[in-house]
């Protein structure tokens, strides 16, 4: 029965993607001014032959539907076009840029959950408590505050002020560890290079920490409203009067259930971390695709911001998939739901 | 009887169910106003987003310089309370606090903008797809699954940077994706309301499906629209003032608070105030509008067990 539901879950996202696909591909049609007149520029001497030939390159001689066909037919084979400002392939640009917002994504993700999961129980089991109310503010606060400020105010604190963290880049200079996966930290961990791993750790936590801020309130009351009502659950009385000790209860009965929707809460919310990671890199110089996006939209480079606009899509449509599908193997009422 | 009777009569029940209607309605907007003033962060945020919109209106009264004032003897005055710049001047000797009051027009303007045409598009296209549902429904809601599988700043980014910097631009990007979530709630709202029974009734009486859309169904159906369209306004604040420091939402010139965290943020060495104070308002404002929304949806449902 699960395997069923999870088969409808990826058939069900292929048609979307397709729709990502269109949208984009549309995008790039609405511009205004013709995708050629931008290639070439102004003021350059091109003569119609040549007019005529890139428009045969790229097919824009054809009518709208044709276009559209090799456009989706090209990145079925993972081909997003040619980035005139960078002069190479979009799709080999975007995969040098993928490992650090990869990097970046999972620290700031690990802050969320490492701030959420704990304030969130904590202010559950002592509902109502000062401690509650405080973990109350710091959300509301956490998801009041734009990642870019909380990013420029923590540089001010602890970059300029302490003199602490690094304001900006992956590594210094002679710290980058020798390139396997791509994940500085990881990398160094590999290598043992104790020196590199500090170092990348120092650059990662101020972005990590600026772009988990949001996600980090969010799953703290997630965590707090489904601790809440578990705790009123009939097992967590039973194992209470069976005297397993508070502590077991909270953890083993109560939080296990608890964390079933933020699994899919933390699923959704990579969707603000897609979004805020343009901004975080932009600030903190980081070398990933919100700062190839950036740098693409100013140098007016249309089909790197294209390509990339779509892999962020692409990437939020599998996250979503993703926690949907371990959503179905966390929550055994599916499973009997659908068996009975 | 006559026909003229009948049809007199039909007048009278008309007036009497209308008044009744309205008797009730007077005593829930009672209720509710009651059951509003007693909730402090509804207050709070009240108090707090009508002295935005009053300062912002009121601007030119309320300081001494204008926003693009450029004075190259006073650069980078760090703010003081007793000087003559509360908030200090940027690198042109532009008055900072000035520059605020006139930012929250941009923010104010957009997060209401966006958000009424995000409601009232969103709104309708989704109560006509739910109560009609057919071929329309279905083209709209795989429509409305497609778009939100872009993350909402990449889209607005991906939108802005094909439209060029501009305010209306900026609205537009903004509300391209906007209306999909008040779709799906209104359409939601419909199909849980269409079947009940006074949409049974009205439909007995003769009802128009127009009149029942409106004077039945939509009332049962707005409170989650008001509530989200409440908070939305802080997101389209936080969403503008993103692009705005990105260099790619209003246009520069115009005093908006992210260009003015953005243009700050190269003094960030020296001067700290040029993006904080900027922020800090930012941070205030959507703050009071989270809270007002928060407030309103615990007002409009009070047995609602909200999470966030």
């Amino acid at each position: 029965m699960r395997g069923i539901r999870i088969l409808e879950r990826i058939l069900g996202a292929i048609p979307i993607m397709l729709g990502v696909c269109i949208v984009v591909f549309l995008f790039m049609r609405l511009i205004p001014g013709d995708p050629v007149d931008i290639m070439i520029g102004e003021g350059s001497n091109v003569t119609q032959a040549d007019i005529d030939s890139l428009k045969a390159q790229f097919n824009l001689d054809q009518p709208v539907h044709i276009q559209l066909l090799s456009y989706l037919s090209r990145v079925l084979r993972g081909d997003l076009g040619y980035s005139i400002s960078r002069a190479d392939n979009v799709s080999k640009l975007i995969l040098q840029a993928l490992p650090a917002t990869v990097e970046l994504a999972i620290a700031a993700m690990f802050f969320a959950l490492l701030i959420g999961i704990p304030v969130g129980v904590l202010s559950a089991v002592k509902h109502n408590s000062a401690m509650d109310r405080a973990s109350t503010a710091g959300a509301f606060l956490g998801i009041s505050v734009p990642a870019f400020w909380l990013g420029i105010v923590l540089i001010i604190i602890f970059s300029v002020n302490l003199g602490i963290l690094p304001t900006s880049g992956r590594a210094d200079y002679g710290f980058t560890p020798p390139k396997r996966t791509g994940l500085y930290v990881l990398d160094s961990v590999l290598a043992w290079d104790l020196a590199a791993l500090k170092n990348s750790l120092e650059h990662l936590i101020l972005p990590a920490v600026a772009l988990g801020a949001a996600p980090a309130a969010v799953i703290t009351r997630v965590v707090r409203s489904s601790m809440l009502e578990v705790l009123q659950k009939d097992y967590v009385m039973f194992a209470r009067a069976k005297g397993v000790p508070e502590h077991l209860v909270i953890v083993k009965h109560a939080l296990r259930n608890a964390l079933i929707p933020t699994v899919t809460v933390a699923g959704l919310e990579t969707g603000t971390l897609l979004g805020g990671n343009m901004i975080v890199e932009t600030i903190f110089s980081w070398p990933g695709m919100g700062r190839l996006v950036v740098d693409g939209i100013f140098s007016r480079d249309y089909s790197l911001v294209q390509g990339a606009v779509m892999v962020y899509a692409l990437t939020f449509v599998l996250m979503n998939l993703t926690s949907d599908i371990l959503y179905t193997y966390l929550n055994p009422k599916i499973s009997m739901e659908k068996g009975s | 009887m006559t026909r003229q009777d009948l049809s007199s009569k039909n007048v009278q029940t008309r007036c009497f169910l209308f008044r009744i209607r309205m008797r009730l309605w007077a005593e829930n907007t009672r209720k509710m106003i009651r059951r509003f003033r007693k909730n402090p962060s509804a207050v709070i945020g009240a108090v707090i987003a009508t002295v935005f919109v009053l300062a912002a209106i009121f601007a030119p009264y309320i300081t001494p310089f204008a926003p693009d004032e450029i004075n190259l003897n006073a650069r980078l005055i760090p703010p003081s309370l007793t000087g003559r710049y509360l908030m200090g001047t940027d690198h042109l000797g532009r008055d900072v606090f000035t520059r605020i009051i006139y930012g929250a027009r941009v923010s104010i303007l957009v997060g209401v903008i966006t958000v009424a045409i995000s409601t009232v598009v969103g709104g309708t296209l989704g109560m006509i797809a739910g109560y009609y549902g057919g071929v329309f429904d279905m083209a709209l809601s795989r429509f409305t699954e497609v778009l939100l599988a872009f993350p909402y700043l990449i889209f607005a980014i991906g939108t802005m940077a094909m439209l060029g910097p501009g305010f209306w631009n900026l609205i537009w990007a903004l509300s391209f994706k906007g209306w999909v979530e008040f779709f799906r709630l209104a359409r939601a709202g419909v199909l849980s309301e269409k079947t009940r029974e006074y949409v049974e009734a009205a439909r007995v009486l003769g009802r128009s499906n127009f009149s029942i859309m409106v004077s039945e169904i939509l009332p049962n159906m707005i409170n989650p629209l008001i509530v989200v369209g409440t908070l939305r306004m802080g997101t389209m604040i936080v969403m503008e003032a993103s692009l705005s420091f990105l260099g790619i939402g209003i246009p520069p010139g115009v005093p908006a608070w992210g260009s003015m965290i953005q243009d700050g943020y190269r003094f960030i060495l020296n001067a700290w105030w040029l993006s904080v104070l900027p922020g800090l308002f930012l941070v205030i404002l959507v703050l009071a509008i989270n809270l007002l929304g928060e407030a309103l949806r615990d007002v409009l449902n009070p047995d609602y067990f909200h999470t966030f």
